[in-house]
């Protein structure tokens, strides 16, 4: 039986999710569950890792996680990107000329100034990571999510921060639009998802309150906070000892955080999986309700 | 690790962000500290509790942390910008007019907050300067955080690279003259074209007017970082490795002892730190509920133990490896910080 035709489905633009967070709180866990989830839900999606090595290269057991996207079965697909690559392929694309790309890379004179100017690695990685529509600049990106396992706190607002003072410092050539455009997609909310992933511990909600201050300052958008390692309490009193005092402490700070977060955010709070293989811990995530 | 303490005369803290590595710098400070050594402890990015408790500033000044009575050290916040400032302006001393031309330029702002390499120089600048002061014993630093710890030890270089002869005279324009009629190989000329297509002009005429003035001042640059590296290999200089307890980090510091060996430092001591909470051995609640969470969570730092007592064995780490419970509350001041210093005893 012929099927009625369905109505026809729009072209979506590409959502972009960011994860960042003080060191050490599961930015990368959660990353790879959100990704996980999404992929089972029949999205296509990439999970990005920035920086020079990989985790995930350990995590997914691969033997290797570069620039271009591998396909990991079950999971999603996976890419490291780099400034230097990412420069590197937008030249590439820039160019056009062979012979002059040839020439450009393989001149240690020019590759040091790439090295040199300060933001454009930063500049470079964002510019591949917005490449997708409405700006559709370089090779097409064949994604329905791009889920960001990003640098933490300081470094990552130091990485958004980077088209910023480009668009200022620039007001004609190439870079100068570009980065223009780069601001549009960082600051559309339908492209654009912030998280920002802490624990309970009051230092780390204290570095969360400035970076989510930051971020809505510096983007206009109000990142969502995953409250990560939470614990439904116990019903009855606390026990006694160590253990008790200790529990104590958890759940007042929890309760401190979620009433402080919750003020400047949407806070979600994220199971304490007690597993010790992280992977394990992806899987669990996934399986449950948080995002 | 007393014995460390007692004779090193710069002790250098790495590990990836969120370990504790500033609290577990400042415990070693007091540790020192108590054995009688003139300790300055420098700390990069402290949290905002950890600059209470210490009392220190962020713009850089050196502060006297009173521990107990009779024992004290100095501590202060590595202020990037200002050790850079220093340094441009004691490197071009008798030309203070082109300090300042680099100074004020805009890239240079920028070159200090976004450089690869620039916040490493400037924390090894600042231990090169504590230890040339010949007021303290011992140096204490802690590193800014980085993926990978190694990535530390080789940003100067990266730093050094840039800053080379090689590069600088592709800008040099002693005559007045553009320097691109200066360049001679017609290859550069053209791929230094294609950046400035990239760029636009007015953001490369900023670079090149950058790298102009830095060359007054790259001998300089480049001689301290021989000598930082001179001072990172001497042998009363250590190497701590804080970490945590998971296998990810775990393989971190097997990939960091394999790499610090290579490159001639030494590591003298792990510190895995909130391995265990300190309850872990006290009995069962009695409510079932607690009973429950008492239990997954005992279950669980037992499997980690498991974990880490396997690595352990099977990558004969040979430097003393110590475990540092998760106290029952963040520090909140120096006596916290120096309640610590018990588990850092011995031989493991």
């Amino acid at each position: 039986m012929p099927r009625e035709p369905g109505p026809e489905r729009l072209p979506r633009p590409m959502e972009i999710h960011f994860f960042t967070g003080k060191g050490g709180v599961g930015k990368s866990i959660l990353a790879a569950t959100k990704a996980l989830r999404l992929a089972r839900s029949g999205e296509r999606v990439l999970l990005v890792e920035l920086g020079d090595q990989s985790y995930f290269r350990f995590f997914l057991d691969l033997p290797e996680v570069s620039y271009q996207p591998v396909h990991v079965p079950e999971w999603f697909d996976i890419a490291k990107w780099s400034g230097k690559e990412a420069f590197k392929e937008y030249a590439r694309h820039l160019i056009r000329v062979e012979s002059l790309f040839k020439l450009f890379f393989e001149n240690q004179v020019a590759l040091s100034l790439v090295d040199a100017a300060p933001g454009l690695a930063e500049l470079a990685i964002l510019g591949k990571i917005t490449s997708g529509p409405p700006r559709n600049v370089g090779p097409k990106i064949p994604y329905d999510h791009l889920v960001i396992d990003g640098y933490s706190s300081g470094h990552f607002m130091a990485l958004m921060k980077a088209p910023f003072g480009f668009a200022e410092a620039i007001s004609v050539g190439p870079m100068g639009e570009q980065t223009r455009a780069m601001i549009e997609v960082l600051k559309d909310p339908k492209i654009s998802k912030y998280y920002v992933v802490t624990q309970a511990e009051q230092m780390m909600v204290e570095e969360s309150l400035e970076l989510v201050a930051d971020l809505e300052r510096l983007l206009g958008l109000k990142p969502t906070v995953l409250l990560n390692k939470s614990l439904e309490k116990p019903i009855g009193d606390f026990p006694e000892g160590d253990f008790g005092k200790d529990m104590r402490n958890f759940f007042t700070d929890q309760e401190s955080a979620r009433a402080r977060l919750g003020k400047v955010a949407d806070v979600v709070k994220i199971p304490w999986i007690l597993e010790t293989v992280p992977k394990q811990v992806v899987l669990d995530l996934a399986r449950g309700e948080a995002p | 690790m007393n014995e460390i303490l007692g004779q090193a005369r710069i002790l250098v803290c790495m590990g990836s962000g969120g370990v504790g590595k500033t609290t577990m710098s400042a415990t070693l400070a007091v540790k020192a500290a108590r054995s009688g050594r003139r300790v300055l402890a420098l700390t990069i990015d402290p949290s905002q509790r950890l600059k209470t408790v210490l009392g220190l500033e962020t713009d850089g000044t050196v502060k006297t942390v009173q521990v107990e009575p009779g024992v004290s050290f100095d501590a202060a916040v590595v202020n990037h910008e200002r050790v850079f400032s220093t340094f441009v302006e004691s490197s071009l001393e008798k030309s203070p007019a082109q300090a300042k031309k680099i100074l004020e330029n805009r890239l240079y702002r920028q070159l200090i907050s976004h450089l690869s390499g620039s916040q490493e120089f400037t924390s090894l600048q600042r231990l090169y300067q504590g230890h040339a002061e010949e007021k303290y014993d011992l140096v204490i630093l802690d590193t800014p955080p980085a993926q990978h710890a190694i990535d530390f030890l080789n940003a100067p270089q990266k730093l050094a690279a840039l800053f080379h002869e090689g590069i600088l005279k592709w800008f040099r324009a002693p005559d007045g003259a553009s320097f691109f009629r200066r360049v001679m190989q017609a290859g550069t000329n053209k791929a230094i074209g294609v950046i400035e297509m990239l760029t636009g002009a007015q953001f490369f005429g900023e670079l090149t007017d950058f790298f102009r003035n830095v060359d007054s001042w790259s001998d300089r640059l480049e001689a301290r970082l021989i000598d930082i590296h001179r001072l990172l290999v001497h042998p009363q200089t250590h190497f701590v490795l804080i970490s945590s307890h998971d296998a990810a980090k775990l393989a971190e510091a097997e990939v960091f002892a394999k790499e610090l060996k290579r490159g001639g430092h030494r590591l003298s001591a792990i510190i895995l730190n909130r391995t265990h909470p300190l309850w872990i051995g006290e009995p069962s609640p009695t409510g079932a509920q607690w009973k429950g969470v008492f239990g997954k969570f005992r279950t669980y730092y037992a499997e980690r133990q498991k974990l880490f007592d396997h690595w352990k064995e099977l990558k004969k780490i040979d430097c003393p490896v110590y475990q540092i419970p998760q106290m029952l509350k963040d520090v909140e001041n120096i006596q916290d910080v120096a309640g610590i210093a018990k588990y850092i005893e011995g031989k493991s």
